[in-house]
């Protein structure tokens, strides 16, 4: 045997071995593209499927929404993941039939409808069934979901439980995956969450993005608390946001100067900038379409409330912003105001910030771009909150936790009020560093764009970069032209200052002079 | 709603506080210059008018005594000067008295009102007299003046060296200012009137008004004006608008001065000044509805201030005070921020020293008691006088509606208290 003879066969052991790393490699490659294609009753995205939007761009980089009626020929071809739900029973279009059939990718259904679709043929729908428990957890109210009998060769990933016997919940097969559901309560999420990887064949992640944050500053805050549990973390080198309400009732944060100075110490020790802002939209519920007397007047009116609702975001988000910026201080992201919000709520914001911080409804336990945030990646608060009325100030926290260790890639974030004191603090911290493979979210790092018509704030991996056209002569222009009555009245005051000096100069006069008399008078009166 | 209530009372507030603010500079500038004149001015006193010095008195035995002895006093020729004193209806001594004086010097005279000027009030009062003389310039006090030995002769210098002046109106004093916290207010009160809206408006724009007593008009105007008007309570206020319209001025000229007794109880107060008031609100009605029809436009501006007075500025006073007490109970969210805090305050401040300018004018009113007291006056005086416009609106509002008669109310005089050893 000549030295050729190793070679050859060490060149066939690595070309199958390259094969077969490359089979393994890409069964657990990350995804592109993926579409969700929902059957509602009435067409319309319920909240469920935005749930699903949520939770696959956490781990997608490209999500599309099609109702089913919408699909057209060829549309989903180029996507590498398809969700099919199933909210109400029906005919599955055919064109939909004809597009998932003609589907390699992963492809996952949900509740109803999918024995219409051949990628399940294998498997057996008998009914529905209620639930009690799914994948070993109780559900707060028991359900109905679909029993099936998922084919010979599938694993089942989570199971539910009914009085009486186990059901499949979430079944796997190949890339073909079927949850027994379309709806979405607390634990299905959960359940949901846990199984992502493997639904969709992706590599687990091996840590857990951790992030803790400050929250509840605002002008009447105590600056020496803020201090406190801001050097706490600072000084334990974890990074950590500072989400800052500008404006409290008609006190603007630049009154509070201590709590100024200390957030921007706080700034150039780790913490980041989160801006809060307290609209609501300030209109009321837009009425049902059966008060007006028209579809015309219907949509007329809500097109108006949408742009008044803009409008009065846009304004109330620049004042914040460079309300914080002219003070130094340089808010990278957004929280939430409010956890139900508008989609035009959420494209108003969309178009000043890249990141949003809050607990909606429709989010997951990881860091997600869902297609309601237009583009927004939004960043959840997934242990709740310290209670210090409670007799274990923790208490929702454990519960969160041990829930989000069992959740691959799950972010472990908080939120604490400064308020409560560095005690509870500390605390927390040590429960998010006990979850192995934790690691602290270095924000700081990540590329991030917040914008006004005046300001400008660009975060990369090195720099921060702030642009500003507000000088204080703008800025003394803009407050003078921006509210002419109460300028008028400080002009007014102004001038009244004025007379009542010249007064007070009159009257030091008058002492010093001996004044002549002006008028012959009677002596005994006056 | 709040929020456009509080600007509209901000705003009519402010409007006038303002507008006092630029009348006691114009004031001020004339308590400076307005002397100046006479030297030259008595140049043109050697042919003087005969005058006539109408006192129309309704049962003031307490205080004719000693007016007819300031009128006995007068510097002007007694062959030029006679007083009447118009006994209207009295049931005291004052005709006794009166009369008494009319006996010792030739140029007093007293008359009877007669029907149907009887018993009616000072304008009718002030009718009779008007038939029954017949001297180039007709002079006015109330029964309760003392007037000053000048006093006479500067009305009628300045009816002299201003032939335009329809009228000259003097300045008056309060005989018993220390006599009760009230009177120092109404002290207090007359000077600010005269310094800041009397002399102010002379200043800026010729404007004056008669305020019933030391004053001198022309006689022919009393006759082409058919005299006095017997429907108003406020009938220095009403001639005033007559006499403009005719296209005279009325003149301040506060060199001629009386000293007259004002009320010394809250119920007396309160009567005479509902009358005034009323009247004024009469005269800013019958006016108003005509205001483009008067042919001196400087009087519409008057007008207007009268009408802002008493309709418009404390409507904003009310309206301020009423958000201000609801406000403490239930929160309206008023917008308008610190600026609010700063004019209120201001407000006050301002208050304060255009009184005080106005107390500095007179020798020995700038003291430090009359200090306190416009600081007591601004939280007490002064609302009381918003509850008597509102009353008198409501009064006069219902004698239009239901076509009452005018009652004219008498004020009751008081006795001067005699310190001991003077």
């Amino acid at each position: 045997m000549t030295y050729k003879q190793p070679l050859i066969v060490w060149m066939i052991v690595f070309l199958l071995a390259s094969s077969f790393a490359g089979t393994s490699v890409k069964a657990e490659e990350d995804k592109e593209t993926a579409a969700i294609i929902y059957m509602t009753n009435d067409g319309d995205m319920q909240n469920d499927v935005y749930f699903l939007d949520a939770l696959l761009s956490a781990v997608v980089k490209e999500v599309d929404l099609y109702a089913a009626s919408e699909v057209q020929p060829g549309d989903l071809r180029k996507y590498e993941v398809i969700l099919f739900v199933g909210a109400e029973e029906g005919r599955v279009p055919e064109i939909v039939q004809e597009e998932i059939a003609g589907f390699s990718g992963e492809l996952l259904a949900f509740g109803h409808n999918a024995e219409q679709l051949s990628p399940f043929a294998e498997w057996k729908f008998i009914g529905e069934e209620i639930i009690r428990t799914v994948g070993g957890e109780p559900l707060e109210q028991a359900k109905l979901a679909t029993q099936v009998i998922s084919p010979a060769g599938s694993i089942v990933l989570a199971e539910g439980l009914s009085l009486d016997k186990q059901l499949p919940y979430i079944s796997k097969k190949g890339s073909v995956t079927y949850v027994a559901t379309s709806f979405f309560g607390p634990i299905e999420t959960l359940v949901l969450s846990r199984s992502l990887f493997t639904m969709l064949d992706m590599k687990t992640p091996g840590t857990h993005p951790a992030f803790i944050g400050l929250e509840g500053i605002s002008p009447i805050s105590d600056a020496v608390l803020v201090l406190e549990t801001g050097m706490y973390l600072a000084d334990r080198e974890i990074p950590f946001f500072m989400v800052v309400s500008p404006f409290y009732a008609d006190t603007d944060i630049s009154s509070n100067k201590e709590l100024v100075h200390v957030l921007q110490e706080l700034q150039k020790n780790g913490g980041t900038v989160v801006v809060e802002t307290s609209f609501t939209g300030g209109l009321p519920p837009l009425k049902e379409q059966t008060f007006y007397s028209s579809d015309a007047e219907y949509e007329s009116d809500r097109n108006e409330r949408q742009d008044t609702e803009t409008a009065g975001i846009h304004a109330e988000l620049s004042r914040s912003i460079e309300a914080l910026t002219d003070l130094g201080l340089y808010p990278i992201a957004a929280k939430e105001p409010k956890v139900q919000m508008s989609s035009t709520e959420y494209q108003a914001l969309s178009s000043s910030f890249t990141s949003l911080f809050g607990e909606s409804v429709h989010t997951p336990a990881f860091i997600s771009k869902p297609n309601l945030l237009a583009g927004m990646a939004h960043y959840p608060n997934t242990l709740g909150h310290v209670d210090s009325a409670l007799p274990d100030p923790l208490q929702e926290v454990r519960t969160s936790l041990s829930r989000l260790r069992t959740i691959p890639g799950s972010v472990i974030s908080g939120m604490y009020d400064p308020s409560e004191g560095a005690e509870n603090l500390t605390k927390l911290v040590q429960l998010m560093e006990s979850v192995p493979n934790m690691e602290w979210l270095q924000y700081k790092q990540t590329e991030q764009t917040v914008q006004t018509e005046r300001v400008t704030i660009f975060q990369t991996a090195d720099d921060l970069v702030v642009q500003s056209t507000m000088t204080k002569t703008r800025l003394l222009y803009e407050r003078v032209i921006g509210n002419p009555f109460n300028t008028f009245l400080w002009i007014i005051a102004g001038v009244v200052i004025g007379f009542l000096i010249a007064f007070l100069l009159y009257v030091v006069s008058l002492r010093f002079k001996l004044k002549k008399r002006l008028f012959k008078e009677r002596e005994h009166i006056g | 709603m709040a929020n456009l209530l509080f600007y509209i009372a901000l705003i009519l507030i402010w409007i006038m506080l303002l507008y006092h603010m630029f009348l006691m500079q114009g004031g001020y500038r004339h308590s400076v210059n307005f002397e100046k004149v006479i030297p030259e001015w008595r140049k043109n006193m050697s042919d003087l008018p005969t005058v006539s010095v109408f006192i129309p008195a309704h049962n003031e035995e307490v205080v004719i005594g000693q007016t007819l002895r300031a009128m006995v006093n007068l510097h002007y020729p007694k062959d030029k000067l006679e007083v009447i004193v118009i006994d209207d209806n009295s049931s005291d001594r004052t005709g006794e008295i009166a009369g008494e004086y009319a006996k010792r010097y030739p140029f007093i005279r007293l008359i009877e009102t007669k029907s149907p000027n009887r018993g009616i009030g000072k304008s009718s009062a002030l009718n009779e007299a008007l038939q029954q003389s017949d001297s180039e310039v007709i002079v006015v006090y109330d029964a309760d003046n003392t007037p000053e030995q000048m006093a006479v002769w500067y009305l009628v210098m300045g009816l002299l060296n201003d032939p335009k002046s329809g009228a000259v109106v003097g300045k008056f004093r309060v005989s018993n200012a220390k006599q009760t916290w009230l009177t120092r207010f109404i002290n207090i009160e007359t000077i600010c009137f005269q310094w800041m809206a009397q002399a102010g408006r002379w200043k800026w724009f010729k404007v004056a008004t008669i305020p019933g007593t030391n004053f001198a008009i022309r006689r022919h105007i009393m006759d082409t004006l058919g005299g006095w008007d017997v429907k108003a309570l406020a009938e220095d206020t009403e001639l005033t608008v007559r006499v403009y319209d005719l296209g005279y001025h009325i003149r301040f000229f506060p060199a001629a001065i009386t000293w007259e007794q004002e009320p010394e109880t809250l119920g007396v107060w309160w009567k005479q000044r509902t009358r005034w008031a009323r009247g004024n609100q009469y005269v800013v009605i019958k006016f108003l509805s005509q205001l483009f029809k008067l042919k001196r436009k400087r009087i519409i501006f008057d007008l207007f201030y009268f009408f802002f007075t008493y309709f418009l500025f404390f409507f904003g006073v009310i309206v301020s005070n009423v958000l201000f007490v609801v406000n403490l109970f239930y929160d309206l969210q008023l917008q308008i921020g610190n600026v609010a805090l700063v004019l209120w305050g201001l407000a006050f401040l301002l208050f304060i020293a255009e009184v005080a300018i106005s107390l500095s004018i007179e020798r020995t009113e700038m003291t430090w008691k009359n200090f306190f007291y416009i600081i007591f006056m601004y939280f007490t005086y002064s609302q009381m006088w918003i509850i008597l416009v509102v009353c008198s609106l409501y009064l006069e509002t219902k004698r239009m509606l239901l076509r009452q008669e005018v009652r004219w109310y008498k004020t009751e005089r008081f006795a001067e208290k005699k310190v001991e050893g003077k």
